[in-house]
């Protein structure tokens, strides 16, 4: 009957259904055949969706695009080529370091990569980088964004899990700073080769002045994470904090929200924000039919007669994740393969932190890992540049991540520390 | 005014108000704790209400405005007779998917008949309700692009 219900849910999947719908619609089929009574389809959807830490989701998408209704893009992107733009290849820098500073605000990889990419891949190839290169810098360096906090991976896996949030937020902000600086080793190396441009120096006074326009975003991820950190706040206390904040500084400070443009940022966030819930519900029923076939205690099994070592079992999972990010968007993959394979790790005594950062970053390099990786396509499309092309670009910066993903994998320390310092 | 435009205007309010309404409570919880003696139990449940009934009004404005994500991955190598046949399954898959869904609330909502919220006491139906509203504006929507993606098939 599994097998079933897998089959249906490929096939839905390769014939291009919403991935939500094919969870629900296998489900349906599954239980179809099972015999067991359909009301289990809605029930099991409304349980899924109502948990009071995923009220956090919508609350920092919203918060997120009021900032940018505001022209946070422009300013934070402004803000590092002041900083950075005088190094030779400045752009490829200011590129990555403002997607780990939007990171704070988007929480996505692709929305990262759309936002920024319309700014930044214009600007890149006017100034003379080639167009691959700056289409697979920016798709590389959307990737940091769901492991530094706020991440909406992280609260997904939290639900799943019931780690905290807060100490999850933590755990991602090594590893992402990680990736962002091994980005821009890799970038320096190739504007050097290139010769590609550098601006002059600015100025302190500009600097600041730049910092200024940008402060106030910022500080909307400072009093998330501090809030949340320090028990101020819960999760979802803080995105709606964060709510208010945007709607204060989009409106007094920014000066660029009115009442129609806020309402069509709450209408398009929710949009985005129901289209993950109902994920987020039929993942629930997928979730309730696999534990009730053992599933995840069959693979564990499995897995386990086949080998007990924690690096061997690490591998397969990091080779299982990388494939299915390649193909598949981080949260669906999570929802339907975290709670699995979190048991799978347990057994052989991985932290099930550090195990979820492991989790997340190696979902979010699948998606610049050619050929399918959709960062690559939204970036390609961007940049009106082949997907071959800007694959090529990205092998060295797909390199760089793979190899944090080794050290994360392999030095738990990475994860754990901050959490362990800041929480326990 | 038509049904589509009735539809599209009640769902867009619906998803404004209810959005605002889980902003509302949950800064009232905050400001509860923080200014007044005691945080009122009910804050927390009337959120989580508010925030299903916001999903169940925008879901419908999801699926319309594409906004579900989807595996394009062996799509993209299928040839374009094979394609156009798919184009017309997904909708109609939609709408039995949330035509089932849809239906099977209604049992649902006799369950919600006998019970009460712990906190705010109301009647489980209310909530339960929304999965009806959810269900039936994607079933609404799945079927207009079924007869859309039907036109184009034929012509």
């Amino acid at each position: 009957m599994i097998l079933l219900l897998i089959i249906v849910f490929v096939v839905c999947l390769c014939f291009r259904f919403p991935i939500a719908f094919s969870l629900g619609l296998s489900c349906l089929v599954y239980f179809i055949f099972k015999g067991t009574p359909l009301v289990v389809v809605p029930l099991k959807m409304y349980a899924g969706i109502d948990v009071f830490v995923l009220l956090s989701i919508p609350g920092f998408i919203i918060a997120g695009n009021l900032m940018n209704q505001g022209g946070l893009t422009d300013k934070i992107i402004k803000f590092c080529n002041h900083l950075l733009g005088h190094i030779r290849g400045g752009l490829s820098y200011v590129n990555i370091s403002a997607s780990m500073l939007f990171a704070g605000i988007s929480g996505t990889a692709i929305s990262d990569t759309a936002s920024l990419g319309a700014v930044m891949i214009p600007a890149m190839k006017k100034e003379g980088y080639d167009s691959s290169f700056s289409c697979a810098i920016t798709a590389a360096s959307s990737t940091v964004g769901p492991i530094i906090p706020p991440s909406l991976p992280m609260i997904i896996a939290a639900t799943l899990s019931g780690l905290s949030v807060g100490k999850l937020f933590l755990a991602g902000a090594i590893p992402g700073l990680l990736l962002g600086l091994g980005l821009m080793l890799v970038a320096y190396f190739v504007a050097k080769k290139k010769n590609y441009p550098k601006h002059q120096k600015s100025s302190i006074l500009q600097i600041l002045k730049s910092f200024t326009d940008t402060f106030w975003a910022l500080l909307m991820t400072l009093i998330i994470l501090f809030g949340i950190i320090g028990g101020v706040f819960t999760p979802t206390e803080a995105s709606v904090v964060a709510v208010l904040y945007a709607l204060f500084i989009g409106t007094f400070v920014y000066k660029k929200l009115n009442l129609k443009n806020i309402s069509i940022v709450i209408l398009d966030s929710m949009k985005t924000t129901a289209s993950l819930m109902i994920l987020v519900g039929f993942a629930n029923l997928f979730g309730f039919i696999l534990i009730t076939e053992q599933i995840p205690q069959r693979i564990s099994e499995q897995i386990l007669l086949w080998t007990n070592n924690k690096y061997a079992v690490l591998l397969l999972i990091n080779l299982l994740l990388i494939l299915v990010g390649t193909f598949m968007e981080t949260i669906a993959a999570l929802l339907i393969l975290f709670p699995i394979l979190l048991k799978v790790a347990i057994e052989v005594d991985v932290e099930p932190m550090h195990f979820t950062v492991i989790a997340v970053l190696n979902l979010i390099i699948g998606l610049t890992t050619p050929p399918v990786g959709v960062c690559l396509f939204v970036a390609s499309s961007i940049g009106k540049t082949s997907i071959g092309k800007v694959s090529r670009a990205g092998l060295p910066f797909l390199a760089v991540s793979l190899l944090v993903l080794v050290l994360v994998s392999l030095f738990p320390e990475l994860s754990l520390f901050l959490p362990n310092l800041i929480m326990d | 005014m038509s049904f589509k435009i009735f539809l599209s205007k009640f769902l867009k309010y619906g998803t404004l108000l209810t959005s605002l309404g889980f902003i509302i409570t949950v800064s009232l919880q905050i400001f509860a704790r923080f200014f007044l003696s005691d945080v009122p139990p009910w804050t927390e449940e009337a959120s989580r209400i508010l925030f299903i009934y916001a999903i169940a009004f925008s879901g419908g404005l999801a699926y319309r405005g594409n906004y579900f994500v989807f595996l394009e991955a062996f799509y993209t190598g299928f040839s374009d007779a094979l394609k156009k046949r798919i184009d017309l399954i997904s909708p109609l898959l939609s709408l039995v998917l949330f035509g089932f869904c849809g239906f099977y609330t209604m049992s649902m909502l006799e369950m919600g008949l006998n019970e009460h919220s712990p906190t705010l006491h109301i009647i489980m139906i209310i909530p339960f309700f929304s999965i009806v509203i959810l269900s039936l504006s994607i079933s609404y929507y799945s079927f207009l692009a079924l007869l859309k993606k039907i036109k184009f098939w034929k012509s």
